[in-house]
């Protein structure tokens, strides 16, 4: 893998990564899935499911379909019932790798605060993304997005993909 | 205008179905509860073997408000010790999961085995003329093993795991796959739910064809099975079928919601005062809890398979376990929600929980369906006799 210098393509990954926090952050789960290829996949897990190699994590949409029935749970499914809270995203992009395939290998940190319903803010999960990129049709998306949570014990559940 | 029931009006509870709400938020009611239940006669799993499968794993957990240390020392033989330098008080362990043949205090480098006993007490021969080793051991937490869960007690009296679990015995043994078919670790969700662990307990297991909304669109079958209280404190467990799920086209991928390989059985099982085991579909999951004051509750939600699941149903149960019955299930969100609902309302101007469905048939509470709330009340007259109030 060689590392990416130019300028307009870490500004392209920036932006990819930003179109998914914001569409997060204002509940768009369309905007959500629009950042992902088909085929494409999402895992949410911690560091210690990493370090004893365990399977399962938080969330696991292991094909197109997964993402796009986990809009439905957040959008049709549990709205009645859960506490929505606003998350509020901090990424920092660590590095950013060309692969041999000609994917992009991007590893970035997450900091995600919430504020309930109350009006109350804390700070939700740390964390920091795997992610691989492709282009297709002139735009990025996630091919996979890996997000590793430092957090084991999130303060309250969560509701929406990190 | 009514108010909450203050501590002192506890004298006046007298229906163990109706609970006043400052049973669940008193401070004091707490510290009692740590006394009483969670330091007296009660069991309380502290790992399954899954997790420490191999001799020298051990696991930290806390029970109560106790740190502990749960380690695998030989042929099905397990210890559980409190995870505190018996010199000055030091935790030994932090990592959740590991491996070690001895525990070494950074503070004075005391050593101990896995066992607990003490090996190395760090410049000894300057200490007092009494001294011995062999005093000062970690102290062990009686221990057993029951259907690959490992449990420990703090009281002596607690009687013997089938005693304790009576007639919930046999749903939670289902619910481990019958306690022989070695079980594997898949993984954990952990979770902080804002809300005291009696209101955790009081209103999970029980609802499943009521609240949870997916249950309905995918037609799963729910409330014709019956909930069995039995043992110390009034567990309970319901040991049902689920019919297979037949696409009815609301999924993008249906193949999430299978049960394969004709594993048809569902149970779940609350184990007092603070376990709970479901199996649904080809997940299964034992969820180990552990009050945070009054206000918080810690689970961690275990997922597990069988150690001979072929590579296909080990994928799907993989699947299923990260998407369905965890706080963030699919399935199973509603009960976060609910329970942290009902925490933030029970400071309202009214004043009891009550449990009211299913008493008209079954007035003691130890066989009614499984969407009845009377199944709570074998634990609720239990508690209020134990806690004296």
């Amino acid at each position: 893998m060689t590392q990416i210098t130019d300028a307009t393509l870490l500004a392209r990954v920036d932006n990819l990564q930003r179109a998914y926090s914001h569409a997060l952050e204002r509940r768009n789960m369309e905007g959500w899935l629009a950042t992902f290829n088909n085929p494409g996949s999402y895992e949410l897990t911690t560091m210690e499911h990493v370090k004893h190699n365990l399977p399962v994590g938080m969330m696991l949409d292991d094909c197109y379909e997964r993402l796009q029935d986990r809009c439905t749970y957040v959008n049709e499914v549990w709205n009645h019932a859960v506490e929505h809270y606003q998350p509020r995203y901090q990424i920092y992009r660590n590095f950013c790798e060309m692969q041999s395939d000609g994917a992009i290998h991007a590893d970035t940190n997450v900091a995600l605060f919430y504020t309930n319903a109350g009006g109350h803010s804390d700070l939700l999960v740390v964390g920091h993304y795997h992610d691989n990129i492709i282009e297709v049709d002139g735009e990025l998306r996630f091919r996979s997005r890996k997000a590793i949570l430092d957090t084991a014990v999130p303060p309250r559940y969560l509701i929406y993909p990190v | 205008m009514n108010s909450p029931m203050s501590p002192a009006d506890l004298s006046k509870w007298t229906d163990h179905t109706r609970i006043p709400f400052s049973v669940y938020t008193d401070p004091d009611i707490y510290r009692m509860e740590m006394e009483r239940i969670f330091y007296g006669p009660f069991w309380h799993p502290v790992a399954l073997i899954a997790e420490i499968p191999e001799i020298g794993d051990y696991k930290t957990v806390i029970v109560g408000e106790t740190p502990l240390i749960v380690t695998h020392t030989g042929e099905n033989e397990f210890h559980t010790m409190v995870n505190s330098c018996s010199h000055r008080g030091v935790e030994l362990a932090s990592e959740f999961l590991g491996k070690a043949n001895d525990f070494t205090c950074p503070y004075h480098g005391w050593v101990f085995d896995n066992k607990g006993t003490c090996h190395v007490a760090s410049g000894e021969e300057r200490f007092r003329k009494d001294f011995k080793k062999s005093d000062f051991g970690l102290t062990q937490i009686r221990t057993t093993a029951w259907s690959q869960v490992i449990w420990a007690t703090f009281d002596p009296s607690t009687p013997s795991m089938e005693e304790f679990l009576g007639d919930a015995a046999p749903a939670l043994r289902n619910a481990l796959g019958g306690g022989e078919r070695p079980l594997k670790l898949l993984g954990y969700q952990k979770i902080t739910f804002n809300c005291n662990w009696k209101i955790y307990m009081d209103n999970d297991g029980y609802h499943a064809g009521l609240l949870h909304t997916a249950f309905r669109l995918l037609d799963f079958q729910g409330g014709v099975a019956e909930q069995i209280s039995g043992g110390t404190g009034g567990h309970w467990g319901i040991d049902y079928g689920t019919k297979p799920y037949e696409d009815n086209g609301y999924l993008h991928d249906a193949s999430v919601v299978e049960t394969r390989n004709n594993e048809l059985t569902a149970t779940v099982n609350l184990i007092r005062p603070l376990c709970q085991s479901v199996k649904h579909l080809n997940s299964i999951n034992f969820r180990f809890g552990r009050p945070v004051g009054p206000g918080k509750t810690e689970v961690h939600y275990t997922y597990l398979g069988f150690e001979d699941d072929d590579e296909a149903i080990h994928n799907h149960r993989i699947r299923q376990s990260a998407n369905l019955l965890g706080p963030s299930g699919f399935v199973s969100i509603e009960d976060s929600a609910v329970f942290e609902r009902v925490q933030k309302a029970i400071a309202a101007p009214t004043n009891t929980i009550n449990f009211v469905k299913g008493l008209a048939d079954s007035p003691d509470g130890k066989r009614c369906m499984q969407n009845d709330e009377a199944g709570s009340t074998p634990w609720w007259n239990d508690y209020k006799q134990r806690m004296g109030l």
